[in-house]
């Protein structure tokens, strides 16, 4: 088993209950199995011969945000998230997947994605005719779209928007965008595998020098997945999250706003950006330099941040547990008087837009960061 | 003489379905499980022994059913069911306590109150909170902090322990020597009856109204009832916090030094005197002073002049007792890293066995404690070492957190738990022996249980006939407390 080798992790985690004040599902569901400490327990009793991967237990191991909170604040860093993953993939290699996560890997494998929207094309063609100059040209910029385009093709529209703004000669792969990070968190590695291999081999025929996507699930994927996938990009290829290269082409003039926003504005970091890649200034650069928005931090920030709901799968396998945890951020959001939540995430993006009714009672709106500057345009 | 409470039980197997079905009526299915991978995390809290025993691939005693109440009215309709059925019902918060006083040694219902953790009311004139049970201690402090208070009762179970967790264990935290232990801060609180009153106990702790009812369920551990919200003192938090660290040639001059200050009448927030092996093995391991001798923090906060005054007087008798001061940032530099030593791998873990043997005496006796603890563990049971540091300091003595650690200890978990035990047996008595408390501040469970009788002699019968009269079915956190055993 993948967890095996996790064993150090799990002899110091399984009776330790110091990271529980931050857990986000157990802080939910306030069930024991739902910390760490059970998690990890229940664990090693899997690997004691105690427990199996019934039904029950892989419920459980499918209760967990990924989010890395645990092991921030944790003063060893045991990687839990890492435990997890390595869980689940031991579920979906002993044939043990629970129907509602095997029912994501059949719309994946069938739509292409896992918002259960049919790959036809025409949802992202929508957003491509309307804002691309030309497509399927050669570029030195590649503009990665992640999947999420489908279910927030105004995330794609804002960025490609920008990029034409700006002036920027760039490309797209508009039939070749498959995620592959849901998949690796829900444990289908062999798949995810598979996928980023054939993402590979189409990016390197596109022969760009840079990519930068939207998608901030993708950009963790390109950063942590794809090398330990074996699927190998060419070393030479800069890869960046859209606000880092926003932030660069504000830093170099190429960028700039005509209209003010006179908002108070939060930002809600991505667990994929943030704590899993140390990914936090950027957009917060790119926020201050929006004229007239007032920025304010939220309480729990940057290494800290709550999360969502959206990371781990939790809002396709839990939608919720997903749920309340977006709540718990837009509660901390009207704590501080925001007026508009940015994000850098779609699926964080489309977490918290969840509570439409609490967000209008609280005149509090949210925006991926690209749609904000879209606005400034 | 046990209490006879002992009316058998019904078993739940026969009833388990209906039974579920009437909880789950009270919770709403959300709220409840009887699933075994719930039940066997639920099976184990911080006691070496159940720990060892899932360690060893053994099943510790499991609860049949879980529940997660949401009121006090919730609460009360679960402990009438349990008295219906004569169901055992244990009470569970964050599952940190170290004497397994959360484990459902005799089966039955698991009433876990976590999600009683709202902040009910900050009343910035009496200086007071109030707030539901179950919320974990780091939430209510952060919520205190975001107003400018704080508790004082930071100890390194705030991240997930309950406040209610506390109360029932008469709990303390790193600043208790300046605001005190648990039950110096409570004002009020909430309680349900194990046969489901809702009572509450007189709105103010200063009275002559009879005996404080609140100190009644203070430390009785889930045997008298559940304590379901609970208003405590608060304070503004200090314009200034600072400490200071001495090590001293030996424990003793260091052990005087910080008597010295409590009977100068100075009002540290914190004195931490760590023995000679414990600042040898842990205090460098993990806050990296290298210093031979026994380490000592002291802290003291309030208005920066009185800081001042204060601090100036400590350190005197400090000095004159010896110490050599390491400065302010010695002191700080532990205050930062203070619950570093319980996260892994600076806490102890199994393989090792291990158990704090927390106790409290007046000053005449607390060091001869320590000398005779130490002197005949380590000689009845030559592969265990002892380690001691002395943390929470009164105007009459003091805390002595004195834990045994074995390395090696059997595979075999009938073996293993047979010399666990004997070292308790073996420290415990001699403890008693020598003048001190069977505990300070962890509580009872089922760990000492067997002691309440020596401690107490012909004073437990009142707490027998207390828990009789209040518990008839004997349902609570059955065999916790000396009850029943």
């Amino acid at each position: 088993m993948l967890i095996e080798k996790y064993r150090k992790t799990i002899e110091a985690c399984r009776f330790c209950p110091m990271c529980k004040v931050v857990c986000t599902v157990g802080n939910i569901t306030k069930n024991e199995a739902n910390y760490p400490r059970g998690r990890v327990l229940t664990l090693f009793t899997i690997l004691k011969g105690m427990m199996k991967f019934d039904e029950d237990v892989v419920e459980r191991i499918y209760q967990c945000a990924i989010c890395g909170l645990c092991k921030d604040w944790c003063i060893s860093d045991y990687d839990i998230p890492e435990l997890i993953m390595a869980a689940r993939a031991d579920i979906v290699n002993s044939g043990k997947t629970p129907p509602g996560v095997l029912e994501i890997y059949e719309n994946i494998k069938k739509a292409g994605n896992s918002h259960i929207m049919i790959n036809d094309d025409e949802a992202i063609s929508a957003v491509l005719d309307k804002e691309m100059r030309k497509t399927g040209k050669r570029a030195k910029i590649l503009y990665f779209i992640g999947d999420t385009v489908f279910s927030h093709p105004e995330v794609a529209e804002a960025t490609i928007k920008i990029l034409n703004y700006a002036g920027i000669d760039f490309t797209i792969l508009p039939n070749e965008n498959k995620g592959i990070e849901l998949l690796y968190q829900l444990g289908f590695r062999r798949e995810a595998e598979g996928l980023a291999k054939e993402n590979a081999e189409v990016i390197k025929k596109a022969r760009c020098e840079v990519i930068i996507t939207s998608d901030a699930d993708e950009y963790l994927a390109f950063k942590r997945d794809y090398p330990r996938l074996g699927a190998n990009l060419n070393s030479n290829i800069k890869i960046m999250h859209t606000t880092e290269y926003i932030n660069l082409l504000l830093r170099e003039n190429k960028l700039s706003f005509s209209k003010e926003i006179n908002k108070s504005v939060t930002y809600h970091d991505p667990s994929s950006l943030g704590r899993h890649l140390g990914f936090y200034e950027a957009p917060r650069e790119v926020i201050k330099a929006i004229p007239g928005i007032r920025f304010k931090e939220m309480r729990w920030n940057k290494d800290k941040a709550r999360c969502c709901g959206a990371s781990g799968g939790l809002l396709f396998t839990n939608p919720e547990i997903a749920a309340k945890a977006a709540e718990n951020v837009i509660d901390e959001a009207i704590e501080i008087g925001a007026e508009i939540i940015t994000t850098a995430s779609p699926l964080c993006k489309q977490s918290l837009i969840k509570h439409e009714e609490k967000l209008q009672r609280n005149s509090v709106e949210v925006y991926d960061i690209t749609e904000l500057i879209e606005k400034t345009m | 003489m046990g209490v006879k409470m002992g009316k058998k039980v019904t078993s739940t197997r026969r009833f388990h379905e209906m039974i579920y079905r009437e909880l789950e009526n009270i919770v709403g299915p959300r709220d409840i499980t009887d699933k075994k991978v719930d039940k066997i995390v639920y099976s184990v809290d911080y006691f070496w022994i159940p720990e060892m025993l899932i360690d060893r691939g053994c099943n510790p005693p499991m609860a049949d059913y879980i529940v997660h109440p949401e009121t006090s009215e919730e609460v009360s309709r679960i402990i009438q069911l349990a008295n219906t059925y004569k169901i055992p019902l244990t009470v569970w918060g964050g599952g940190s306590g170290s004497q397994g006083g959360a484990l459902p040694v005799d089966g039955g219902i698991i009433v876990d109150i976590k999600k009683l953790d709202r902040v009910l009311e900050i009343d910035e004139k009496s200086l007071i909170v109030t707030a539901q049970s179950g919320i974990i201690a780091q939430d209510l402090e952060w919520k205190l902090n975001e107003r400018g208070y704080t508790m004082g009762h930071l100890p390194a179970s705030m991240y997930c322990a309950t406040m209610a967790g506390f109360l029932a264990h008469r709990g303390s935290g790193v600043l208790s020597t300046k605001y005190g232990k648990i039950e110096d801060m409570i004002i009020k609180m909430e309680v349900v009856l194990p046969t489901g009153e809702i009572i509450r106990t007189a709105p103010v702790p200063r009275h002559a109204a009879g005996p404080d009812l609140s100190q009644l369920f203070i430390g009785s551990e889930g045997t008298l009832g559940i304590i379901t919200e609970a208003t405590f003192k608060i304070h503004p938090i200090p314009e200034e916090r600072r400490f200071r660290a001495f090590v001293f040639e030996n424990l003793h001059s260091a052990y005087e030094a910080g008597r010295k200050i409590m009977t100068r009448r100075l009002r540290p927030c914190t004195i931490r005197l760590y023995d000679e092996v414990e600042t040898r093995r842990y205090v460098k391991r993990v806050i990296g002073v290298e210093k031979e001798g026994a380490y000592m923090v002291f802290g003291f906060d309030g208005d920066k002049e009185m800081v001042d005054l204060e601090e100036k007087a400590a350190i005197k008798i400090c000095q004159d007792e010896g110490g050599e001061d390491l400065g302010k940032k010695g002191g700080e530099h532990w205050w930062e890293h203070k619950y570093d030593f319980f996260f892994p791998p600076y806490m102890f873990w199994i393989p090792q066995m291990y158990g704090t043997m927390d106790t409290v005496a007046t000053y005449d006796k607390m060091e001869k404690i320590f000398k005779e603890l130490k002197k005949v563990i380590e000689k009845t049971y030559p592969q265990a070492y002892i380690i001691a540091h002395f943390s929470h300091w009164y105007e009459w003595g003091c805390m002595g957190y004195i834990r045994f650690i074995i390395d090696d200890p059997p595979q075999d978990p009938q073996e293993a738990r047979k010399l666990h035990d004997a070292i308790w047996d073996t420290g415990i008595n001699t403890i008693l022996a020598n003048g001190g408390m069977v505990n300070e501040h962890h509580g009872i469970g089922i760990k000492l249980a067997r002691f309440m009788k020596k401690q107490y002699g012909p004073a437990f019968t009142v707490m027998e006939k207390i828990k009789r009269a209040l518990d008839p079915n004997d349902i609570m956190n059955p065999k916790k407390l000396g009850f029943g055993s």
